[in-house]
């Protein structure tokens, strides 16, 4: 274990790993900070031009990419009012009133050491916890496997919104889709129609860009958002920096925040949103000064910013341990991990040790680089913001098309990217979520797959109950479905309370 | 002009022609042989349509019976210009292959800027270079060889 983790170092610092770090922590940055783009969105475009470099190069691009996009968020919250993304939204609270106060700088440095330190210590977490669970998931037989696909699709609970009903059609259609092609047990065609391109089934990167850029992009058509010009940005000045003894104050709740960032950001399906509310409402409610919440208190920034960073890494133990994607942006990471021929699941760490090592030792790198980006490039980020929307629309559709392309090196892939993103815009005016779409199409292959194997082994269908670790994941399944509903609803009105109260 | 849309309602009827449609294609896959124990080709198929089936129905109970309804009102001439962007678009996919993605690309930058109703040429330089900057950096620094003019 340890001559993997020295290579791991080895590879980790190399100056092409290091530079492609670099690289995708500054496109997280602009994508999270710029309202309407989010790092998912980045994965996605940039997962393409990951295809020529190698495995440790591109998944540290990536990462940085997901890890600066976390952060990336607080700048639009801070200078704007406006989130950048759904889990930059409870930074609004303090971090517009504290820059309108003069203090824009104090709370962008708040925000990037929180994040920062989030960020270490979910990559803590997955260096300590990976390792341990993935050596247990190897004594998994099919039944376990399927068992635990089960439990990996019940996250659509999580994602699917007001209307779990809605959500789970969507996740069932993106099952459905996971069928097309030659099946892997029989080699019959499945709603192939004839087409040699189908005979894999539909790329998964078409999908994606398709289902969520495509339509982000339509969407910003009827919304008529190339029109809007961003006013009241607030400058950023060089004179209400951050002292050490505001520092020492957000300590407390800086780590308390990330415990919270790891604990949900391990368990599939929360997300970092959830994670950052709770951040900021455990921060409010054990803070000496609760009335100055809401008002432009320094520990109302660090407490949302550390949750939401502690998710990064920790949402990557389900899917580089057991295969599971644990949120949407795991699912477009799933796509580059097995394109770099990086199976997710307990084997990676048998078999691929070394870059396993690698990708998490680079995962505390990127997070220093976020630092160091974030404390000297706040201007570029500041500036970043008034990039008109009607130059962004035309580019973001020539990567969406030279990414889907250069997948399979076939136009059949922007074929398929077009269709789906029409279909998405339908779906999701009808208020049918996508995420569900994504997550079981991406699961939908795994858990037929070990269903059939367990029929083989086990002959029916009890094993679910006669199996101690099918039945716990069993029950974990019905657990994490309620546990999902009820804090979605309860975030929900705790939400729309804050909001009522600020306006 | 606006127009209202019951979309709990539409939504299950629509996903319950989807799985009525999925239910007949299925019947077309290959079976595994009768005394096998094992899951044949089609059964995850069928099963995705009769759970889909399942939940379209509920979902238009609990519009019909329970009233627990999203209704939405469509912006028809906010969804004409989408549609007439997405048919920009769709040109620019079949010209690219045609005449390379290069050219088709500009030209698509070109044709949704005039669309958008930008008339500063700066933005059109931009994206004239973004496109340019795409098709050498997949070509040579990626080695994707994107398709080129015949």
């Amino acid at each position: 274990m340890f001559s993997d983790i020295l290579a791991g170092f080895q590879s980790a610092f190399m100056l092409n790993s290091v530079l492609l770090m670099n690289l995708g922590v500054l496109i997280g940055i602009i994508f999270g900070a710029i309202p309407g783009l989010t790092g998912n969105l980045a994965i996605i475009l940039f997962l393409p031009a990951t295809f020529g470099m190698t495995p440790v190069g591109g998944i540290s691009m990536l990462l940085g990419i997901y890890c600066g996009g976390a952060y990336g968020g607080s700048v639009s919250s801070i200078l704007l009012g406006t989130p950048g993304s759904n889990a930059a939204v409870a930074t609004v609270f303090d971090g517009y009133p504290l820059a309108k106060k003069g203090k824009a700088r104090k709370a962008l440095t708040i925000a990037l050491i929180a994040s920062v330190i989030g960020g270490l210590i979910s990559a803590v977490s997955l260096l300590v916890a990976a390792p341990v669970i993935a050596r247990f998931a190897l004594r998994f037989g099919p039944e376990e496997y399927f068992a635990l696909s089960l439990f990996g699709l019940s996250i659509i609970a999580g994602v699917s919104g007001k209307n779990i009903v809605k959500g789970v059609i969507s996740g069932s259609i993106g099952v459905v889709i996971s069928t097309v092609g030659l099946d892997a047990i029989t080699a019959s065609n499945r709603f192939t129609f004839g087409n040699i391109y189908l005979l894999g089934g539909f790329n998964v990167l078409g999908v994606l860009l398709g289902v969520f850029a495509l339509c982000t992009i339509l969407y910003k058509i009827f919304n008529k958002e190339y029109e809007s010009k961003v006013e009241n940005q607030i400058q950023i000045t060089g004179t209400d920096d951050l002292t050490f003894k505001e520092f020492k104050t957000c300590v407390p709740c800086i780590l308390k925040s990330s415990v919270i960032g790891v604990g949900i950001g391990a368990l599939p399906g929360a997300g970092a949103a959830i994670a950052a509310f709770i951040g900021y409402n455990s921060a409010k409610n054990s803070s000496k000064n609760r009335e100055e919440f809401g008002k432009g208190c320094i520990e109302g920034v660090a407490a949302p910013e550390a949750a939401n960073n502690a998710v990064t890494a920790a949402s990557l133990i389900p899917l580089l341990t057991l295969g599971i994607p644990g949120s949407v942006n795991a699912a477009a990471l799933i796509g580059a991990l097995t394109m770099h021929d990086l199976v997710p699941g307990p084997t990676l760490f048998r078999n691929q040790a070394p870059v396993m090592y690698a990708i998490i030792i680079s995962l505390f790198l990127i997070n220093i680089f976020m630092l160091i980006q974030g404390r000297f490039l706040s201007k570029l980020f500041s500036k970043v913001l008034v990039i008109p929307n009607m130059i962004m629309i035309p580019i973001l559709i020539m990567l969406c098309v030279a990414g889907a392309y250069s997948a399979i090196k076939s136009m059949f892939n922007v074929y398929a990217m077009l269709g789906f993103g029409i279909f998405a815009y339908f779906f999701t005016k009808l208020k049918f979520p996508a995420a569900p779409l994504v997550l079981g199409m991406v699961l939908g292959k795994i858990t037929e797959f070990n269903l059939r194997r367990a029929f083989v082994t086990s002959g029916n269908i009890t094993f679910l109950f006669t199996r101690p670790i099918c039945l716990f994941f069993i029950i974990m399944t019905v657990v994490l479905v309620i546990t999902l509903r009820r804090r979605e609803s309860s975030s929900k009105t705790s939400l729309e309370r804050e909001s009522s109260e600020k306006a | 002009m606006k127009m209202k849309i019951r979309t709990n309602l539409t939504g299950g009827i629509f996903s319950a022609l989807f799985a009525g449609v999925l239910w007949f294609l299925s019947l077309g896959i290959i079976e595994v042989m009768p005394n096998s124990t094992s899951v044949g080709a089609n059964f995850f198929p069928k099963a995705m349509a009769v759970l889909l089936f399942i939940f379209s129905i509920t979902l238009i109970v609990q519009s019909v019976f329970f009233k627990k309804e999203e209704i939405i009102e469509l912006d028809l001439k906010g969804e004409l210009r989408t549609m007439i962007f997405l048919a920009i678009i769709v040109a620019y996919v079949v010209l690219i292959n045609l005449i390379g993605f290069l050219i088709s690309t500009i030209l698509m930058s070109s044709a949704v800027l005039w669309y958008l109703k930008c008339r500063d040429w700066k933005y059109y330089v931009i994206c004239a270079a973004a496109a340019i900057v795409i098709f050498f950096g997949f070509t040579y620094g990626l080695r994707i060889k994107l398709p080129k003019l015949l």
